[in-house]
């Protein structure tokens, strides 16, 4: 299991990566980190990966919940399965419906922190399985997240 | 039937004949505010508690004696009840005459003539203040326990994740990882140690114990606690001592708590600060005019924007991220409170932070705070 799965982690803290990464590669896992919301969208877009696991509480300038809604509004990126990774998973809840459509903006699983790995190891194939029964955006809607997308990207 | 002229005895119901008087002694004692107003919010009647506090108000608009404003209040529960004559209830922010603000629960209830059109209203207020003020703080307890647990569940993830890899280090006899998983280890295990030592500090409400200290020998004494994780940080930490400064009379435990918590911001601060190759921390301590002494922490690390800096003491807050809590601040807000001293901020984006904290040297003046402090 987890043979040639390329998996993408981005979280701010850099020990976590470390510790996270040597886990997963010792799995059979192929791993990219970023330590940056922003970066880690161009290391994905880069080079797709089966996965992503995000923090969302990180609080760079391009949080983990913008950096996931951007995702989503990208064709190329936006049936990339998305593990959301943090210490403060109840809370998660509350700001994503603030959004319209947080269902779809949402991460496509939860995991708290302290990571519990083997739990993690069974996630990984689940959300994936997960991800490919996502509903499909109506054209109209899409059409909508491209424009948001394109002023967002525009903001920046 | 019962002598009119008799003392009143609610044991017996039987109710005097000055009822009336004994009515407005009963209205009068209420602890709210009570006033009957017409149809045009003109005050016919207050209690003696909105006559202590408002004036006399006889005949003015309730809205130019509560708020001193030519304008009847948005959302004003009595003019609901003019409209539909029924009970309505509302908060209100009122300034008192000494320039207080408090907050009110105002009521409102119709009086009906015999065509059950309104004729007057009563309104009822109540100083609910302290209800908010606690309202506030469970909030912000709420929130800060959110906070906390979410650097707390950091901290356990770093030294689970340090664990792991030195079990994996070992296995294979590698000790490079085996040194990088340690690191990672000790470094939330002094975090952990930290957080810890904030939330008692926080939970114990015990006096302040003054003493007579060297402002420098507390600085001396914080920075040298730091000196190895600031070189591993690779980061210079050096500190600044009038050596003139007297002894003054401060609660040294807590100090310590207080300057050890902004050393750790500042070095967390250069940490997180990709920008600048050289980071620098200085701890000093001087004379801040003829009536004050301070402690200054200054750093050149990532800074704040003019919103983080006022948010920052407001509440728990933190911006960074996995690794903050907002505790060490709200502890430094706390100590210094106590010590009846004051917190001066100077910080740019990119550019650093500066952390002046302000104490007087007037011992007469640190006594009598002592004296007030529970």
């Amino acid at each position: 299991m987890g043979k040639n799965l390329k998996i993408v982690l981005v979280d701010d803290n850099t020990d976590y990566l470390f510790t996270m990464e040597t886990f997963l590669k010792r799995n059979g896992f192929e791993v990219e980190t970023s330590d940056d919301g922003r970066k880690g969208l161009e290391v994905v877009r880069k080079e797709p990966p089966d996965i992503i696991l995000l923090d969302v509480m990180m609080e760079t300038l391009f949080s983990g919940f913008e950096l996931c809604k951007q995702l989503r509004m990208d064709d190329d990126l936006k049936d990339i399965p998305i593990i959301g990774i943090s210490g403060m998973v109840d809370e998660l809840g509350i700001d994503y419906k603030q959004w319209p459509d947080y269902d779809y903006f949402k991460p496509d699983a939860f995991l708290d922190k302290p990571v519990d790995k083997q739990k993690l190891l069974r996630l990984i194939p689940e959300t994936i399985e997960k991800a490919k029964k996502r509903k499909k955006r109506p054209k109209w809607k899409e059409k909508m997240d491209k424009e948001w997308a394109q002023k967002a990207s525009l903001s920046q | 039937m019962a002598d009119q002229k008799q003392t009143p005895k609610s044991e017996s119901g039987d109710l005097p004949n000055d009822a009336g008087s004994y009515l407005d002694h009963i209205i009068d004692l209420l602890p709210c505010y009570i006033s009957i107003q017409d149809l045009k919010h003109r005050l016919l009647f207050v209690n003696r508690s909105f006559r202590n506090d408002f004036g006399d108000g006889i005949g003015k608009r309730c809205h130019t004696v509560y708020k001193d404003s030519p304008n009847i209040c948005r959302a004003c529960p009595v003019e609901k009840t003019l409209q539909d004559k029924r009970i309505h209830v509302g908060e209100m922010t009122v300034q008192l005459p000494d320039g207080k603000i408090c907050q009110m629960l105002i009521q409102s209830s119709p009086i009906l003539d015999a065509k059950g059109e309104v004729e007057a209203i009563i309104e009822m207020g109540t100083n609910i203040t302290q209800v908010k003020k606690s309202q506030k703080e469970l909030t912000t307890l709420g929130q800060s326990i959110a906070l906390l647990s979410h650097g707390i569940k950091n901290i356990l993830e770093g030294l689970q994740g340090g664990a792991y890899v030195v079990d994996e280090a070992f296995k294979e006899g590698d000790i490079q990882l085996a040194k990088k998983g340690w690191s990672i280890v000790n470094k939330n295990i002094f975090d952990i140690t930290d957080v810890v030592q904030n939330i008692l500090y926080s939970s114990k409400n015990r006096p302040l114990k003054y003493e007579m200290v060297s402002p420098g020998r507390l600085v001396q004494d914080a920075a040298q606690l730091f000196r190895e994780k600031a070189a591993a940080m690779n980061i210079k930490l050096d500190e600044q001592i009038n050596a003139a400064l007297p002894d003054v009379p401060l609660d040294a435990a807590s100090i310590r708590r207080m300057l050890h918590n902004l050393i750790w911001n500042a070095l967390e601060a250069c940490h997180n600060d990709k920008e600048k190759k050289q980071h620098l921390v200085s701890v000093n301590t001087d004379y801040f005019d003829r009536n004050h002494f301070m402690f200054e922490i200054t750093d050149n690390g990532t800074g704040m924007d003019e919103a983080t800096r006022r948010n920052m003491l407001e509440e728990f807050f933190s911006t960074k991220g996995s690794g903050g809590t907002g505790l060490g601040l709200a502890v430094v807000e706390k100590v210094v409170n106590k010590h009846g001293g004051r917190i001066e901020v100077k910080s740019a984006p990119g550019k650093g932070t500066t952390f002046k904290i302000i104490f007087n040297l007037d011992f007469s003046l640190t006594k009598r705070c002592k004296s007030s402090i529970p």
